[in-house]
């Protein structure tokens, strides 16, 4: 009964985002607190407080991350030289090597996919409650159509898309290294293919839904921008018509409004991106820098004459390019909808 | 989760007997082909039978929630445009009235009520303060010239 009182309150809580007066933005997440400046007015100083204080923060990572490959350049280098001496088998330290390379790999690779599906509820969270307060700011501005169509858009492809990152795409990341490293082994070209499809599945599933989005933005965002325009207009016209000798000044309260709800809008709007790229940036250079650390370890392994280690590396570095792909892509999503927020009715 | 979990497993399951399949049977023999044509079947039904679960009234309810959403925050944004602008109004017709009081000499105060319509206009106002007759006719001429505000929705106290 208790816990039904609370889910009650808690749902209330849930269902009235917008305060009665004021449009305010939803607090940043505890994680990123400290990279949201307290005066947020300039965009630019914002972000480059968060670029700032997110490469000081993430120091120590990279330079983990690139004691992760020196392991695995040293693995290579070993394999390299067991395999020049006399009397071993090219076979077996062909196995050992690449046991040894995924133990490495499949270790970095469980944090960057954590870290990654981490970031992408965190950033659809966030969303969540900010497209609301949008939402409302920019129905009070006049844009009502563009308010109902954006959020609409915008909800339905975020929930579809960390929905499908979290259930489908990232096990699939899975499977797609359980598949390179098995590949790697045998040598099996059915795995090969088997592999090559599930990258495009993953790869194509990110790009169709971000086109799509866009698409439907860019339609719904010219067709609703007139229609409110034209409504905002009429209705000007109208109170002055209404209203004898005075309805011009009459009028000029619905300018003050309309104006007052804009300036609101655009407050939140900036808080709302400056805490979707907080949000963001952190995980996006770390797994950034992993996927440039791994193709360069790549190319070196190549240098040492072992092909398949380093092709086993250059598909761990392909799939930090889907995770990076799967980062951006959610929080993309999410920029250029509060973007349309405010640019509203244009 | 498990539900994935599961849809793999049977791919996989199907890939495998598939596989076991082909290779007991000459895939050249007249058998071989059709067991090949069989377990291809058998594969794409372990691909696609999920898929025909999925009903379209599910994933309609699940945008019409969406877009009902849509709508009440778009309701609650117009609500409070409507409360500031019925403000404004009432400030500013308010603003006006004291103004043209003193223009006539006397020092009012005007409590305007304005309509609850979806297009508010100034509805009636109770004016506060000394005035003369003759100001009290111009002002009344002016306030429903002006404003359109009926002569018997002009309270004087």
């Amino acid at each position: 009964m208790r816990k039904l009182i609370l889910f009650v309150i808690l749902s209330l809580c849930l269902t009235v985002p917008v305060s009665a007066a004021e449009f305010t933005a939803p607090p940043a997440p505890e994680e990123v607190e400290d990279l949201i400046s307290a005066d947020t007015e300039s965009f630019g100083e914002g972000l480059w407080k968060i670029v700032k204080e997110a490469l000081e923060k993430s120091a120590p990572d990279l330079t983990a991350a690139a004691g992760g490959c020196l392991s695995l350049l040293a693995v290579v280098i070993l394999a390299s030289l067991l395999n020049g001496m006399p009397g071993n088998s090219k076979r077996v330290v062909h196995l050992v090597s690449t046991l040894a390379l995924s133990a490495i790999l499949l270790g970095q690779a469980n944090t960057m996919v954590n870290l990654c599906a981490d970031t992408v509820r965190q950033t659809s969270e966030y969303g969540q409650m900010l497209l609301p307060v949008m939402t409302s700011a920019l129905a009070a501005q006049g844009g009502t159509t563009g308010a109902t169509a954006l959020y609409a858009g915008t909800a339905l492809f975020d929930t579809l898309l960390s929905t499908l990152i979290a259930k489908l795409l990232v096990p699939m990341v899975y499977i797609f290294l359980a598949l390179s490293v098995a590949q790697s082994a045998t040598g099996e070209e059915l795995l090969k293919k088997m592999r090559d499809f599930v990258k495009w599945l993953l790869t194509w599933c990110l790009k169709v839904i971000l086109y799509v989005f866009t698409g439907y933005l860019s339609i719904t965002g010219v067709i609703a921008g007139t229609a409110d325009a034209a409504a905002v207009k009429a209705t000007k016209l109208t109170i002055s018509g209404v209203v004898p000798v005075v309805g011009g000044i009459l009028s000029d309260a619905s300018e003050a409004v309309i104006l007052g709800a804009g300036v609101m809008k655009s407050a939140v709007g900036v808080y709302g991106l400056l805490v979707i790229l907080a949000i963001l940036i952190s995980p996006f250079l770390y797994i950034g820098a992993q996927y440039l650390l791994l193709k360069l370890t790549a190319a070196l392994c190549g240098v040492f004459g072992v092909k398949p280690a380093s092709d086993l590396v250059e598909d761990f570095a392909g799939a930090m390019g889907l995770l990076l792909g799967m980062t951006g892509v959610v929080s993309l999503l999410m920029l250029i909808s509060t973007v349309c927020f405010m640019k509203g009715m244009g | 989760m498990d539900e994935l979990r599961e849809y793999l497993l049977g791919i996989v399951a199907a890939a495998v007997l598939c596989g076991i399949l082909s290779r007991l049977i000459n895939p050249k023999s007249t058998v071989g082909i059709a067991v090949k044509l069989i377990a291809g079947f058998l594969l794409l039904l372990a691909v696609v039978s999920p898929w025909a679960d999925i009903r379209l009234e599910n994933v309609l309810d699940w945008a019409d929630s969406i877009t009902a959403d849509g709508a009440y925050y778009v309701s609650q944004g117009e609500m409070m445009a409507e409360e500031k602008y019925r403000a404004g109004i009432k400030e500013r017709t308010e603003a006006y009235i004291v103004d043209e009081a003193k223009a006539l000499q006397c020092s009012l105060q005007a409590e305007v009520s304005v309509s609850a319509d979806a297009m508010p206009v100034p509805e009636s106002v109770i004016l506060t303060g000394d005035a003369s007759p003759y100001a009290r006719q111009a002002l009344i001429a002016v306030l429903t010239q002006s404003l359109g505000i009926g002569r018997e929705d002009i309270i004087w106290n």
